[in-house]
């Protein structure tokens, strides 16, 4: 009799639970504390919020047209410092992810030191070496330093992405390929890697989304990407709640494009099944 | 030439001879020319005295004699000279390993799990290194050349217990690819090829699916014929069928058996002792590592010598 009173308060909680109700509840109480908990602390600490202040710092509407704002263009640098970045360190992963697999032990030494130097520091230090130290051997400027140690670090992480992607191709994927006479470059390119690529997505998307994050410490550099940007209209303005949860608000903008790129991107690569 | 053509007139008449029962599945024209073919050898190696009384007598099964004509030299396509293979862990799975295979011969090898079936089929191919002999495919040794071990990989094709079907690809695309990428075909022939052995394995309607999409005895058929797509001389198969449901065996089998008829080489783990005695030229009982009997499929089933094949047989029959 226990028992079963018992079995039917927990079919009654697993409804509540399943229905969509319980959900938007949720959500909505998440909201409410949030507000509750920053209405409490801007009325304590008195600030005087300017929101109408903030759209021109973005864009606005003049007689000539459109004007860009110190905001937007920080948003395009750093826009051009993450997509190059982006693209060098998936290069970089691969290359690191196909040596670390080779059969040469200098080839996978070489990988080895990269992967642990680079883990085993932190990005900031990464990015002043290069440049400070780097960059005048070398000669490059600020921006190549930055996407230079961007890519250099996002990479090392994107490898080995990859390389739990090719490791969980089953060998008798590789077995196939091999007695078909198929040459290494051709079993990647044709077998392995367009089956590691549905695995991998996924968490190449959020180191992507990591990297995008990442690239904020640039300013550290004086590369005037958004986040430079907002802090010299802050230190001219002092609109410093508006503009941090607006800076914010479009790092969210950009990552979120990015899931959703990805997202249909996956879809089109799913299998059939 | 004269004994051979004498035998062809034998041949000929006993096979033509009503009164006479020949017992063989499949005497046909590809049997007479095998027989031909190993004359000379036969006649080195072997009194032609023992060989007369053998095939007029009437007890004289000509597969008997068939096997006695592959027993020796011949055209080679396989030569594997005391190969040895141990395991990093430990394990030997072949030991001093030695055997050669006709041109156009069936060899069914069988034996307990672990006793180094797969090994040795997987070292024909390099898929699997040795550790000491040599192997021969054709002429071409199995060494550290890449040149060769192309060449072989080409000419070796291979089919597997899981199938290994490539899943991102259609049907057709997993028969192409080989031929497009390492016979460099272009894509119409390539399709054309392709379209030809899926007729001949007959799933020719199933080209634009997927391997998941088809039973497992299709995805074997198209496993073969994908092996087939590089126009292989010789054909290993793993276990082809010992991962399909019962009624799905014999369509597979059917098409390895319309192989054989056709004269290619194969060498075949299987337990499938009907296949055996259908088409096979020479059994090899094998056990750890080392071959403990050859002979043919009649052999095996009427009176095998060693006590460990008759206790083998009596599990799997
Ligand atoms: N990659 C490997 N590493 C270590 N040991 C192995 C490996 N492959 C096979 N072996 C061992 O080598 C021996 C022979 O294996 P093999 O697969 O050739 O046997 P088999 O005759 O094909 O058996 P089965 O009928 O079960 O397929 C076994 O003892 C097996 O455990
Ligand atoms: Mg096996």
């Amino acid at each position: 009799m226990v028992e079963s009173r018992h079995s039917i308060s927990r079919g009654l909680w697993r409804k509540i639970h399943k229905s969509p109700l319980f959900d938007i509840t949720q959500f909505v109480l998440l909201i409410v504390l949030i507000l509750w908990f920053f209405a409490r602390s801007t009325e304590q600490l008195g600030y005087n919020w300017q929101w109408y202040q903030v759209p021109r710092y973005i864009f606005q509407m003049t007689e000539d047209g459109i004007q860009f704002g110190p905001l937007w263009e920080g948003l395009m640098i750093t826009f051009r410092i993450s997509a190059i970045s982006l693209v060098l360190s998936l290069v970089i992963g691969l290359t690191t992810a196909l040596l670390r697999l080779s059969h040469s032990f200098v080839a996978k030494t070489i990988a080895r030191v990269y992967l642990e130097l680079i883990r085993n520091t932190p990005l900031l230090i990464q990015l002043f070496f290069i440049y400070f130290v780097l960059g005048p051997v070398l000669g490059l400027s600020r921006f190549p330093s930055a996407v230079l140690a961007l890519s250099l670090f996002e990479g090392a992480y994107a490898s080995e992405i990859f390389r739990a992607g090719i490791v969980s191709i089953r060998r008798g994927q590789w077995e196939a390929a091999y007695s078909l006479g198929l040459s290494l470059f051709d079993t990647y390119k044709d077998i392995v890697l367009p089956q590691a690529i549905r695995r991998i997505l996924p968490p190449l998307t959020s180191q992507a989304i990591s990297l995008i994050k990442d690239s904020a410490l640039v300013s550290t550099i004086a590369i005037y990407d958004l986040t430079m940007q907002a802090q010299a209209v802050i230190a001219e303005t002092f609109l410093t709640f508006e503009l941090w949860f607006t800076v914010a608000g479009m790092y969210l903008i950009v990552t979120a494009t990015l899931s959703i790129i990805v997202n249909i991107m996956e879809n089109r690569f799913k299998m059939v099944t | 030439m004269a004994v051979c053509g004498r035998i062809f007139e034998i041949v000929s008449r006993r096979c033509n001879d009503n009164q006479l029962v020949v017992t063989i599945p499949n005497i046909g024209p590809r049997s007479i020319q095998r027989l031909c073919i190993n004359i000379t050898p036969l006649r080195k190696s072997h009194d032609l005295r023992q060989f007369h009384k053998l095939f007029l007598g009437h007890d004289t099964d000509i597969e008997e004699l068939f096997y006695m004509a592959f027993k020796d030299e011949g055209d080679n396509i396989i030569v594997v000279d005391n190969i040895s293979k141990t395991f990093p862990g430990g394990v030997k799975a072949l030991v001093d390993f030695s055997t050669k295979i006709h041109r156009g011969e069936v060899v069914v090898i069988i034996g307990p799990s672990g006793s180094g079936k797969s090994t040795f089929l997987r070292c024909l191919n390099g898929l699997e290194e040795i550790d000491s002999g040599t192997i021969e495919i054709d002429g071409i040794p199995l060494d550290d050349n890449k040149n060769n071990r192309l060449e072989i990989r080409k000419e070796v094709g291979m089919v597997f217990q899981l199938f290994n079907l490539f899943p991102h690809l259609t049907v057709l695309e997993n028969i192409n690819l080989a031929l497009r990428r390492v016979r460099k075909k272009s894509k119409e022939e390539a399709i054309r090829t392709s379209m030809n052995l899926l007729e001949k394995v007959g799933i020719a309607e199933k080209v634009d699916n997927y391997p998941s999409q088809l039973s497992g005895g299709q995805q074997q058929r198209v496993a073969i014929a994908r092996a087939l797509a590089m126009m292989p001389k010789i054909m290993l198969f793993d276990e082809a069928t010992s991962a399909l449901d019962p009624e799905m065996i014999g369509e597979v089998l059917d098409v390895m058996k319309k192989l054989a008829r056709e004269g290619m080489t194969m060498v075949c783990v299987t337990h499938e002792m009907g296949f055996a005695r259908e088409v096979s030229d020479r059994v090899i009982f094998m056990e750890a590592g080392r071959i403990v009997e050859v002979g043919t499929a009649k052999h095996f089933f009427t009176d095998p010598n060693e006590e460990r094949t008759k206790l083998f047989l009596s599990q799997i029959l």
